[in-house]
């Protein structure tokens, strides 16, 4: 039934009952943060609840995590694969944490499944998934970082039953907490997953008593409908074509600073795209990814980016298709490639790629909105270590797992803003970053400063978030064993639209430190008067070792920045100048921003100084001036049929060809580059050298796009509009 | 305050005000009833408004402003100041003193990410405090309350001397687990007050000590940005009232819910944030209370906002570590929870075609398309004019006449004519919409936390509810409404009738099988009492008169999120730790379903609260034997509707408020003409009204 048609009040009909269910998924999810005690739960909000109806179709979902759009679905789906629905009774529950057998992102993220009964029959599910603290194995934490294999990694639940009537079976219980560390937290966590969807169950079957079953199965039907619908407007207002990306995921941890590389091929065609990954082979260590977290990070970047305001329900997957190739690939791994970081390493990646090739489109389209969603990449730097010891103050197990210290990375900019600082993850909305006094009683240590890194956030008309420089001493453990990680450290976040890169993270391991000396002298401990040694280590350890009094100190990356930093406001520039944000370096050097004794804006010298830089960019005296009123978030348009600079209205070739061929191009590795802008990225030591490749006018200077790529890798590929070339269904990359 | 210590409170009159963002509200009580006035707030000098509505009071009586300030016991503030500034990020200058290495707190504000999905949305917070007035300070204490490092006096002057070169105003000192040993923090203090006398400092153990450095500089620095609004609407006031002869006690009322003394709000003003709203809902106790009524939903309607809260058994609901906008703190007050739907509010089409009301509002300027100022986009005023539920010569006693047609124009351009409806049924769409709105948050307030409308009566107040009230409550299954006199300055009236109350917080974190801790609690309770008689005293309470509330929040050990509870009368013992630790599990599994308390791990009381109440004698309202068989009044007129909830035509009659006397019945559909507002009785609703004067509706069925 066309809902726009139907009887015309049925339309808030639809959606007062939609706010209803995910009044109802929200009651979850308050439920589960409320009872639950890890700060990965309370604080960096990383789980998630869902409702299903009984068609395993989502209804509702009321995510932190929004990668879980997906694992939602598949674990629904894992369970009645196995399970013989009239076999499923009242209080029945599934553990589903398995990426190859029950749909989850990686094993530490837990999805619990319970039927919702009305009537006597199953009329939906439910779906909560957290973070555990832990889930056992080589892990600690489900981060099996030198795992050759998904079975060494973690225990890994094929969506069986382990709950019966509501409650943790117990000798299920007694295995559980016999296998994994701090037994303790994590089963009164699955108890507070297990309420969360107890609560869910009752107000559905209350909803169903109150409207009856046939209404209700209606009013879900029509609220999918308008869903798909306004998934529908949005995707019609971007151009048809076809857009493609790359990117690399990062592994050293066996030595080799290992580079893999995946892409994506968006292809937009009328109110539908469809979304081509592909990869490589899948590799023997932890980054794998698998379908979803390859398709929930595909979420998160379209909820964030495109789909913001749409509810989510199924009618948002019907016009989008996911094509992730053949299997055995990185993209769409299976059995037993190992996977406990695939939606951190392979699965943010995506969230990249997909921010590029929507960028691409989103500032050709001509409808204003649309053309206002571009953006850079955010840091994502997941760079944070976890580790377990005893805490020698009482003799309890002690488990570090820092939130405070991994999640504070910068931000993407966007057309409205800068990026924000301690924006985590694209795919953890809603998190908070803990208080240092609440991390001091959770964790083994102290937190000795906590200040935000200048010069991380990429330049641009707005500019990237900034990361976060932390440092964490290990005080309360004589020794700990774990694993230290991150996903950024050699090809950093890029920005868009002609706007510079953001900085890489980075972590130094202080050994044999002067830390317990100076607190005994009761010497303030800071940069200033810490000693110490900074051993060279693999960007991802393994074995992570530390000691008490050791030091784990993080910088984290920022986002990409947007447009052109010669563009930039250079008011703000002066702010960011006072406030310790960007260095005055980097506001001469790179925004072309000259600032006086007080830090204020000197007019003729910056206006100067930018004529300066732009005469350095293209190596000649510029014989165009930028547009005041051009666009600054579209640096490239196409006018009959030929690619044009909207700066100077400069010619750059025919579409569809790659417009970059015609602009005055620099290519740079990396770290040396990276050194201008007073910015972190770690140079590769071995294998072809990472590159940026800076793209400018050749008449005005504007910056018009900074891509990230390897030595021997093509120019990054243009738009090709009204084109629509798929890549072949077996295509794998390097083969 | 102004009266001299042990000073008779003497004098007819008492005074409450509700100083809102638009309009000032008064409450006047007299011996024999009480009056009310509204006049324009003025912003920038408080008292010219405040003086105007006393004038216009006065001048009911047959008084000048004279005669009845300088026989006025006591005048109550409520008042919109401290939100503003906290609000509006904008007041007193203020500088930090912070622990080494955390200057960047504000900035990272505990993590800024929204629960929304929206990029666009991810954004940096708003500078609290500029850059260059944080100073850090190389002092340390550790989470066990030792002193790792001790601050360095002349690195404290230095810093000091900068913050004063930098012209700040007032200063907070925010050092990390302070609230578990102050020492270093009082040290920054003394040498405040060497260098930098004048400063108004707040300290962030004294102000919250409670664990969790981010809610506590917070509150600190909050505290310190509301002050310079604070101390100048004070003296402000205290100097014009005082030349108009008022010689009684000034009081402010607080976000908590209780009025306190101008000492008390001059050392904390943050505690007023919020005090015009958590007025009404103390208002709506205070005649529930009269009316032997227990279960309580409140709704206040304005021009952007609807704002409700529950009172389960009379108690209000405290939201605890209030948040403002991304900043939390650590200031309880009562918890109103407000969404987007006011007269104002925008309706519009979103992506999937579909109609909806608010957030967005027309505001004041230009207002909505019928006020005829140049706003084009349809409001939900404009609905209710279409609807013939609103007389557009006759709104606000006449004041403005409203331009029927330029409602009728928005609404068939913004929403009727994209989905083919006639310009009453686009209209009764966003009637509906923002009743939708309206019922959605008070369920959030009562269904998500356990209660059922049904148990409950809805109080309504505010100038526009009186037309929603009853399609909310068909929706919400609440059959009883209270529409309390004197509900157009309603805060007003609950800000006047409000007791003293201070609150008192501190953390102690006793796992409860420890019994060795009970002596350090006991301390610190003593320690809040005594504090808590000290403060009643020196604002001429008697001590002894005091009500005393004890609460704590538990916790399972291991876990981040409390609940509260009250705690055992007298000195706490091993047995009463024994108790408290046994009972907690059931009163977790009444909030969060059974089977889910942690067996097997220790309950650990985590912070102590102490809640000091004066109960103040209450103010005469009007009241009237109620008429047995009163006859139906003549109406003033027929009116022409379009009913929302039948969406059909029908002639209705129009009443008079003076001609309804206590004991009258009326039966929908019909409406009540109140003067600034105006009730709306559909069919199937009764209306009636008490011997206090007060309507109440009901559904029939």
């Amino acid at each position: 039934m066309d809902v726009m048609t139907a009887d015309d009040f049925d339309i808030i009909d639809v959606e007062v009952h939609q706010k209803s269910v995910r009044n109802i998924a929200s009651e979850m999810a308050v439920t589960l943060m409320r009872t639950s005690g890890s700060p990965v739960v309370t604080d960096a909000k990383d789980f998630s609840t869902s409702i299903l109806d009984d068609k395993v179709e989502q209804l509702s979902f009321a995510g932190h995590v929004t990668f879980h759009v997906s694992t939602a679905v598949a674990g629904v789906q894992a369970v009645l694969r196995n399970t013989a629905i009239e076999d499923i009774r009242p209080g029945d529950g599934f553990i589903c944490n398995d990426p190859h057998s029950s749909g989850a992102i990686h094993q530490g993220d837990v999805g619990i499944v319970m039927p919702f009964f009305a009537q006597d029959e199953i009329v939906g599910w439910g779906y909560v998934n957290a973070h555990l603290l832990d889930v056992g194995g080589s892990a600690v934490s489900g981060f099996a970082a030198g795992a050759f294999d998904n079975y060494s990694e973690a225990l890994a639940f094929p969506a069986v039953r382990v709950i019966r009537e509501g409650r943790l079976d117990a000798q299920w219980q007694r295995f559980i907490s016999n296998n994994v560390r701090m037994a303790g937290t994590v089963i009164n966590d699955i108890r507070s997953m297990i309420a969360a969807n107890n609560v869910g169950g009752r107000r559905i079957a209350a909803l169903i008593d109150e409207i009856g079953i046939d209404r209700f199965r209606q009013l879900n039907e029509q609220g999918k409908n308008l869903s798909e619908k306004a998934m529908r407007d949005v995707i019609a207002r971007m151009p048809d074509g076809t857009y493609d990306s790359s990117d690399w995921v990062e592994y050293d941890g066996r030595g080799v600073e290992g580079l893999h590389e995946i892409r994506v091929r968006l292809l937009v065609q009328g109110d539908e795209m469809t979304l081509q990954f592909r990869g490589g082979p899948q590799v023997n260590c932890f980054i794998n990814g698998a379908w979803p977290a390859v398709v929930g990070q595909s979420w998160t970047t379209i909820l964030a980016q495109l789909a913001y305001d749409i509810p989510v329900n199924a009618g948002i997957w019907r016009p989008i298709t996911f094509d992730l190739g053949p299997t055995g690939t990185l993209v769409n791994s299976v059995a037993p490639a190992p996977v406990t970081m695939s939606h951190i390493q392979t699965g943010m990646r995506v969230n990249k790629l997909l921010t590029d090739v929507f960028s691409q489109a989103c500032s050709l389209s001509k409808d204003r909105l649309i053309a206002s969603r571009v953006a850079s990449q955010s840091a994502q730097d997941q760079t944070y270590f976890t580790a377990f010891g005893m805490d020698r103050r009482n003799g309890q197990p002690a488990l570090a797992f820092p939130m405070s210290v991994g999640m504070s990375t910068g931000g993407p900019a966007q057309t409205n803003s800068d990026g924000m600082e301690v924006y985590a993850a694209q795919c953890m909305s809603g998190c908070d970053m803990p208080d240092v006094e609440l991390e001091e009683v959770s964790q083994p240590g102290m937190i000795l400063w906590r200040r935000v890194a200048q010069d991380t956030g990429g330049a641009g008309v707005t500019r990237g978030g900034l990361g976060v420089d932390t440092a964490m001493a290990i005080l309360h453990c004589d020794s700990m064993n774990g694993g230290a990680y991150t996903n950024t450290a050699l090809v950093p976040p890029r920005g868009a639209v002609g706007g510079f890169p953001g900085a890489a993270g980075a972590w130094k391991h202080w050994r044999n430190t002067n830390l317990l000396d100076l607190m005994d002298r009761h010497v303030f401990a800071d940069t200033d008067t810490i000693v110490g040694e900074v051993p060279e280590t693999t960007a991802t350890v393994t074995d992570f070792a530390v000691v008490r009094g050791d030091i784990y100190h993080v910088i984290h990356g920022g986002g990409g920045g947007l447009g052109d930093p010669l563009r930039r406001d250079a008011g703000l520039v002066a702010r960011d100048v006072s406030g310790g944000l960007v260095s005055k370096e980097v506001a001469r050097n790179i925004y072309g921003v000259v600032l006086g004794a007080k830090d204020e804006v000197d007019a003729a010298a910056t206006s100067a100084k930018r004529d300066e830089i732009r005469t350095a960019r293209i190596n000649a005296m510029p014989n165009a001036v930028v547009d005041k009123d051009a666009p600054l978030f579209s640096p490239v348009r196409i006018e009959n049929g030929h690619w044009q600079c909207t700066g100077c209205g400069h010619d750059l070739g025919p579409s569809p060809e790659n417009w970059r061929n015609h602009a005055v191009s620099r290519e740079t590795e990396v770290s040396v580059r990276f050194a201008d802008l007073h910015s972190q990225v770690r140079r590769r030591k071995d294998g072809e050298p990472v590159v940026m490749r800076e793209y400018y006018c050749p008449a005005c200077a504007s910056s018009l796009s900074v891509d990230i790529g390897l030595d021997s890798s093509p120019p990054a590929a243009a738009p090709r509009l009204g084109t629509f070339d798929p890549y072949p269904e077996n295509l794998i990359l390097n083969a | 305050m102004l009266q001299a210590k042990g000073q008779t409170q003497e004098g007819d009159y008492a005074i409450g005000v509700d100083v809102g963002g638009t309009h000032t509200d008064l409450i006047m009580s007299t011996p024999d009833e009480l009056i009310r006035s509204k006049a324009f707030t003025t912003h920038g000098n408080y008292s010219e408004g405040i003086l105007r509505a006393i004038g216009l009071a006065a001048e009911q009586i047959g008084k000048s402003t004279e005669e009845v300030l300088s026989s006025c016991r006591a005048f109550v503030n409520g008042s919109t100041i401290v939100t503003n500034a906290i609000t509006e990020l904008r007041g007193a200058k203020t500088g930090v003193l912070i622990t080494r290495g955390f200057k960047d707190t504000f900035r990272l504000a505990g993590g800024a990410r929204t629960r929304e999905y929206d990029d666009q949305l991810q954004v940096p917070p708003p500078e609290v405090v500029e850059r260059d007035c944080i100073v850090e300070v190389s002092e340390r204490v550790d989470s066990s309350g030792s002193v790792i490092v001790a601050p360095d006096v002349e690195e404290l002057r230095n810093g000091i001397r900068l913050l004063k070169a930098n012209g700040v105003e007032a200063v907070a000192v925010c050092f990390l687990w302070s609230f578990q040993n102050p020492v270093n923090e009082l040290q920054a203090e003394a040498i405040l007050k060497e260098e930098f006398s004048e400063a108004f400092v707040t300290l962030s153990h004294a102000t919250h000590p409670v664990i969790g450095e981010f809610p506590r500089f917070m509150t600190a620095v909050f505290n310190c940005l509301s002050h310079r609004a604070t101390t100048r609407y004070i003296e402000g006031l205290k100097s014009e009232l005082g030349r108009s002869g008022f010689a009684g006690t000034m009081t402010f009322f607080q976000g908590i819910g209780g009025s306190i003394g101008i000492d008390a709000v001059e050392e904390k003003p943050i505690t007023l944030m919020q005090s015009g709203p958590a007025g009404g809902v103390m208002g709506a106790r205070q005649i529930a209370e009269k009316l032997g009524i227990r279960n309580v939903l409140v709704g206040d309607m304005g021009g952007t906002s609807f704002d409700t809260a529950v009172l389960a058994d009379l108690t209000p609901t405290v939201a605890r570590e209030a948040a403002f906008g991304v900043y939390r703190t650590g200031i309880n007050i009562l918890d109103i929870v407000s969404v987007g739907a006011g007269g104002g509010s925008i309706a519009w089409l979103d992506g999937r075609g579909v109609p909806q009301v608010g957030p967005h509002s027309a505001g004041s300027e230009p207002g909505p398309a019928c006020y005829g100022r140049g706003g084009t986009r349809p409001t939900v005023t404009d609905a209710n004019v279409i609807l013939g539920l609103i007389d557009p010569d006759n709104y606000l006693k006449g004041a403005h006449k409203l331009d029927v047609a330029a409602a009728r124009e928005a609404v068939d351009a913004g929403v009727g004519t994209a989905l083919g409806w006639s310009t009453e049924r686009a209209a009764a769409a966003i009637y509906d919409l923002a009743v939708i709105e309206m019922a959605n948050a008070l369920r959030m307030v009562s269904v998500e936390r356990g209660y059922h409308p049904r148990d409950f009566t809805f109080f309504s107040y505010g100038g526009g509810l009186g037309l929603f009230a009853v399609e909310i409550c068909r929706r919400l299954g609440c059959p009883n409404i209270i529409v309390p006199d004197n509900c157009s300055a309603f805060s007003a009236y609950g800000v006047l009738t409000a007791d003293y109350v201070r609150q008192y917080n501190r953390t102690v974190n006793w796992a409860l099988d420890d019994p060795s801790q009970a002596e350090q609690v006991n301390a610190a309770l003593d320690e809040m009492l005594a504090q808590a008689r000290a403060d009643a005293e020196s604002e001429n309470i008697d001590a002894g008169a005091l009500e005393i509330e004890r609460r704590g929040d538990f916790r399972f050990l291991g876990q981040v999120h409390e609940v509260s509870q009250q705690i055992p009368e007298g000195t706490l013992t091993a047995k009463d730790a024994a108790e408290m630790a046994a009972s907690f599990p059931a009163v977790y599994e009444a909030n969060y379903g059974e089977g889910t308390a942690w067996d097997g791990s220790p309950v650990v009381l985590v912070n102590i609260a102490i809640k000091a109440i004066f109960r103040r004698e209450k103010p005469v309202s009007r009241e009237q034997e109620p008429l047995t068989d009163a006859p139906a009044p003549a109406p003033v007129s027929i009116r022409r509707i379009f009913q929302p909830f039948l969406r059909e035509e029908a002639e209705v009659p129009v009443y008079a408020e003076k001609d309804l006397p206590p004991g009258i019945r009326l039966d929908g559909p019909c409406i009540v003409d109140v003067g600034d507002t105006t009730l709306y009785v559909p069919s199937g609703a009764v209306c009636a009204r008490d011997r206090f004067f007060n309507f109440s509706l009901t559904l029939n069925g």
